[in-house]
């Protein structure tokens, strides 16, 4: 699904070089749960972000579904991730003015769904997630728990192949927290695979394999489940 | 404290110099046009008031109203002057009169310089009574005191007498008796209605036959000085008596004369034979309120721009607040900080003044000094709007800023965006209103006055001369003169006339019959010679031009007219072909029409066509002979003036030679147009770049407020086309609702304004489309530069952004 060769992330300000990621080899399999592990600022959320096609390594290659897509322009990353990838962010990232419905409704909009067949998907999303009752509200009048499940709705309504996560229970009580990983295991389980960055062991536990970044370097994989 | 504010204000001025620069500036470009039109407004308002008597000095008008006809001259019979005097010693102190034989070209000569002089006059003694003279040289008991005795001004003195001394020196008018000079006055100021350069006693002229003494001849300019105390009213309320009194017979019963006060001359007279052009109070009204949105637009961005500015400041403020900082010693900073900004862009606004006051003087043939401020109101209204708008701004932001609370600000910042910045969309969208009204309003004028330049006269303007030969041995040989001027190649037609067609026009009474009634009028007349139909390119719609030979030298020439549709309609004939051979009465006798020609406009296209007479000029009646009209194939060379000047020497007697293109002479009754057109274009140039900073303004800030958004909106497959959208829609919808409300105003405005027009162009509503795609693209040129930095800035980055 994922496979990187030499990935290198460096940031430059005006005065200072920091390298986020330094040699990065990684494969994920179709269908595989990783969780990506390490401190903060060791380069999790870059690496994600880089997996997603949102940012551009500086160095290396990354191929996705056996196509190198290093080289790619913003036009092409985009139109390869919004019918390939889901996000789930830390902090939800809904758009205040729009509503439940709306927030899940905006990846079909760039995918340029016809009405009626986006209509059928958001509810049968909606439902799903056990937020239709919810559709009309906005993300400020819900609790934090039901704004993750309105972002994991709005990841998984395009259907997509993969789906990032980025600490997806950071912000949200451990009951919350469960049901979200819940979620996610849910959609792995039907075939989506799923890259998710945490500091929780215990979500990490769900993973078939855990990646430790350390530095920008990866430190050890370990395999959970088979 | 106070010091302490002054120096964060200065700070904050350096730290956000980007938009400090854009704020100050647009808002003194305000003030700059704004002082600017006050000082012009307080000029044009002070025409005439240097005179020390000048609110007891009025000038008579005389009103002609008969049937449908309406006329009002600026000038008067000889006797007025002399009789107001005799017959209201208790109200009329002196009456005083101009004239110039109704040639506004006179040849001046002193030893071997001469020139055609405009500004000779002859004139009665008390004139420098009435009017503030400043001699400069001669003996004032000595000036204007007997015939044949000149005051010239110091122009004229430096033109012809150099740093001699022109006292008891004598010119010529006109070749004729030679003429003392006894003092030398200083020129009139612009600031005049009349600027006389050459004065004479009327006994210059009439000292062997007697003045005029009919009530018919109405040539001299008549101003009465009012006794102390006296009202207008006191002595026009005795005008209609007065009038029956005095006045001819047959004009008695349909004149009237009133007083005009000389102060009201430059901008609220529009009369037949002014003395010189006069501007419309109405343009320079026009332009005050122009100015005045032109300032209310800056005023707006400055708003939005401090705005704007307070937002980049929600931390500093925060982070006050949290240390201790009183709401209200926010306010007083932000207060501090926008006068400063008012007093800067006033400062910068002086310094423009300055620089353009040049330019604008040349174009406006104006001498506006900065220092008149200070004389004026405009000063203390300039400080006024400075400091009010210093206030309002400190006041709006302050509060604003002051409300910013303590945390959670990224959350604040999007409510700023979405919600809270509904008074910058209606400040946006006021100058929309404004910018599209003016821009709508300005483009249709334009059309309006290219209308009036281009449109068909009725006559052919293109590639004819015309040279005055008033008083010249020209007007005796013109034959001559014209048989060799058609040798030479270019010039294919050429006749001459009394006055210049398409600019102005003399009247004469006829007498006619109306379904057997006798009726008498003045109809506006030109005296012209053979060929003017064909060398104006005139169409003969019924009858025939005047014929060579059956006319000309005999009796029955002087005897047949020509007349203009409007004329037939007046006559009521039933049409063209029955007014053929139909008889008119005037003091010469029986007149016969032999021709209709197509209605064409003997005056400026402000009046509508009027009826009108031509009448064939007798050879020997020189002095209706004051301009001859050539026509050239293509536009005269140099070549071809040198030989029409060449040919003029021989005939000429020395006299400088002097020509003007008709289309020139036509186009310069329009120039207050030109000179509104031209303001009302800059000032919309200005408008559109202020509004265009304060489009700018708040696409910055939008885009910054929306940075978060975008990052989500990309990260979920929105491409740059599809956030470029996001982003026009806000500003399109703005603009469709300030169509809304700007079109019917605009609409209105247009149509008040062209009734001051006989004759105007249609209002088209692709004028409308025109100006309103304009600021469209200006918009959307704007935001999608804004937007695209925003769409193609880094995903991450907008995500991290909190």
């Amino acid at each position: 699904m994922l496979k990187t060769k030499s990935l290198v992330k460096i940031f430059r300000s005006d005065e200072i070089e920091t390298t986020a990621l330094n040699n990065v080899n990684l494969e994920i399999a179709e269908g595989e749960f990783v969780a990506i592990m390490g401190p903060s600022g060791c380069g999790k959320s870059t690496l994600l972000n880089i997996l997603g096609l949102l940012d551009n390594a500086t160095t290396g290659e990354i191929y996705f579904q056996q196509i190198d897509v290093s080289k790619y322009s913003e036009r092409n990353r985009t139109k390869l991730r919004k019918a390939n990838v889901g996000f789930v962010f830390q902090s939800f990232n809904l758009i205040d003015e729009l509503s439940v419905y709306e927030n899940v409704e905006l990846p079909l909009l760039y995918l340029k769904t016809t009405a009626s067949e986006r209509k059928k998907k958001v509810l049968d999303v909606l439902d799903y997630m056990q937020i239709a009752h919810r559709k009309k509200h906005f993300p400020q009048q819900l609790s934090g728990g039901q704004q993750q499940r309105v972002a994991v709705a709005r990841a998984v309504v395009t259907n997509p192949k993969l789906i990032l996560a980025d600490e997806p229970t950071g912000n949200l009580d451990s009951v919350n927290g469960e049901d979200v990983m819940n979620l996610l295991t849910q959609l792995n389980n039907q075939g989506t695979t799923i890259v998710m960055v945490t500091h929780s062991p215990t979500d990490a536990d769900k993973a078939h394999r855990v990646i430790q970044l350390f530095d920008g370097y990866i430190v050890t994989e370990s395999i959970k489940k088979a | 404290m106070l010091r302490n504010f002054l120096k964060i204000a200065y700070r904050n001025l350096f730290k956000y110099k980007y938009y400090a620069i854009i704020n100050i500036f647009s808002f003194s470009i305000g003030l700059t046009a704004f002082i600017f039109a006050n000082l012009y407004s307080q000029n044009e308002r002070s025409y005439d008031s240097y005179h020390s008597k000048a609110n007891r000095i009025y000038r008579i008008i005389n009103v002609y109203e008969k049937d449908s006809t309406l006329n009002k001259y600026a000038t008067n019979p000889f006797p007025l002057a002399g009789a107001l005097l005799k017959e209201f010693p208790d109200l009329v102190e002196q009456s005083v009169r101009l004239f110039n034989f109704q040639n506004n070209s006179h040849l001046v000569e002193y030893h071997d310089k001469h020139f055609n002089e405009k500004n000779f006059y002859y004139t009665d003694a008390n004139i420098i009574d009435v009017f503030d003279f400043e001699f400069v040289l001669g003996n004032k008991q000595n000036i204007l005191t007997e015939a044949n005795t000149l005051i010239i001004s110091q122009s004229i003195k430096e033109k012809y007498f150099g740093e001699f001394n022109p006292i008891g020196k004598s010119m010529s008018i006109d070749e004729g008796l030679p003429m003392k000079v006894t003092g030398v006055f200083k020129d009139f100021p612009e600031q005049s209605h009349v600027h006389p350069e050459i004065l004479t006693l009327f006994s210059s002229f009439y000292s062997f036959n007697k003045e005029p003494d009919n009530w018919l001849w109405a040539p001299c300019w008549t101003y009465v000085l009012l006794k102390e105390k006296i009202k207008p009213n006191d002595l026009e309320k005795k005008f209609p008596d007065f009038v029956k009194k005095y006045f001819d017979p047959d004009l008695r019963d349909f004149s009237s004369i009133f007083l005009q006060a000389i102060t009201e001359i430059h901008l609220n007279s529009n009369l037949e034979s002014e003395l010189e052009a006069n501007n419309k109070s109405l343009y320079i009204n026009i332009l005050l309120i122009v100015s005045f949105f032109l300032l209310i637009v800056s005023w707006l961005n400055f708003i939005n721009l401090s705005i704007v500015g307070s937002i980049t400041r929600i931390r500093e403020v925060s982070i006050r607040k949290i240390l201790g900082s009183s709401k209200m010693a926010i306010l007083n900073q932000f207060i501090a900080e926008s006068i400063i900004s008012s007093l800067l862009a006033f400062f910068i606004s002086l310094f423009l003044l300055e620089m353009f006051i040049p330019v604008f003087n040349f174009i406006t043939h104006q001498n506006l000094q900065i220092s008149m401020m200070v004389n004026g109101e405009v000063f203390t209204k300039m400080l006024i709007i400075i400091i009010v708008s210093g206030l309002i701004v400190g006041f709006y932001t302050g509060f604003y800023s002051a409300s910013f609370p303590t945390f959670n600000l990224g959350r604040f910042k999007h409510q700023l965006a979405t919600k809270k910045w509904l008074a910058g969309r209606i400040l946006i969208m006021l100058q929309y209103i404004i910018s599209l009204i003016l821009l709508i309003v300005v483009f249709v004028n334009f059309k309006q006055l290219l209308f009036f330049k281009n449109t068909n006269l009725g006559f052919d303007k293109e590639n004819v001369l015309v040279i005055p030969i008033a008083n010249t041995p020209l007007s005796d040989n013109y034959e001559e003169f014209k048989d060799g001027l058609l040798k030479i190649p270019d010039l294919i037609k050429i006749s001459a006339v009394n006055r210049i067609i398409g600019a102005d026009r003399t009247y004469r009474r006829y007498f006619y019959d109306v379904n057997g009634l006798k009726k008498a009028q003045f109809f506006p007349e030109l005296i012209v010679r053979h060929d003017f139909i064909k060398t104006l390119g005139i169409e003969i719609l019924a009858g025939t031009d005047f014929k060579k030979g059956t006319s000309e030298n005999t009796e029955p020439a002087m005897n047949e007219l020509i007349i203009n549709e409007s004329m037939v309609r007046q006559l009521k004939y039933k049409n063209n072909e029955t007014a053929i051979r139909k008889k008119l009465v005037t003091f010469k006798g029986d007149e016969k029409i032999i021709g209709v020609i197509k209605d064409f406009s003997s005056r400026s296209l402000h009046s509508a066509v009027s009826p009108l007479v031509i009448r064939l000029s007798a050879t020997d009646a020189s002095e209706d002979l004051k301009y001859i009209v050539i026509k050239c194939r293509t536009v005269p060379t140099k070549k071809t003036i040198k030989q029409i000047e060449q040919l003029w020497k021989n005939y000429s007697n020395n006299r400088p030679f002097d020509y003007n293109f008709l289309a020139n002479v036509l186009d310069n009754q329009y120039k207050n147009e030109d000179l509104l057109n031209f303001f009302l274009w800059i000032s919309s140039i200005f408008i559109i770049i202020i509004s265009c900073l304060g489009i700018w303004a708040v696409t910055s800030l939008l885009s910054i407020q929306r940075t978060k958004e975008i990052g989500i909106r990309k990260a979920l497959g929105a491409s740059v086309p599809e956030i470029l959208i996001l982003f026009i829609k806000d500003f399109t919808n703005l603009l469709i609702i300030a169509n809304l409300i700007a079109w019917p105003i605009a609409w209105i405005i247009l149509n008040q304004w062209f009734k001051n027009f006989v004759n105007h162009i249609d209002i088209k509503w692709t004028d409308f489309i025109i100006a309103s795609l304009s600021i469209l693209i200006l918009t959307l040129a704007i935001v999608a530069k804004q937007a695209l930095k925003v769409a193609n800035s880094n995903t991450v980055d907008s995500l991290r952004d909190e």
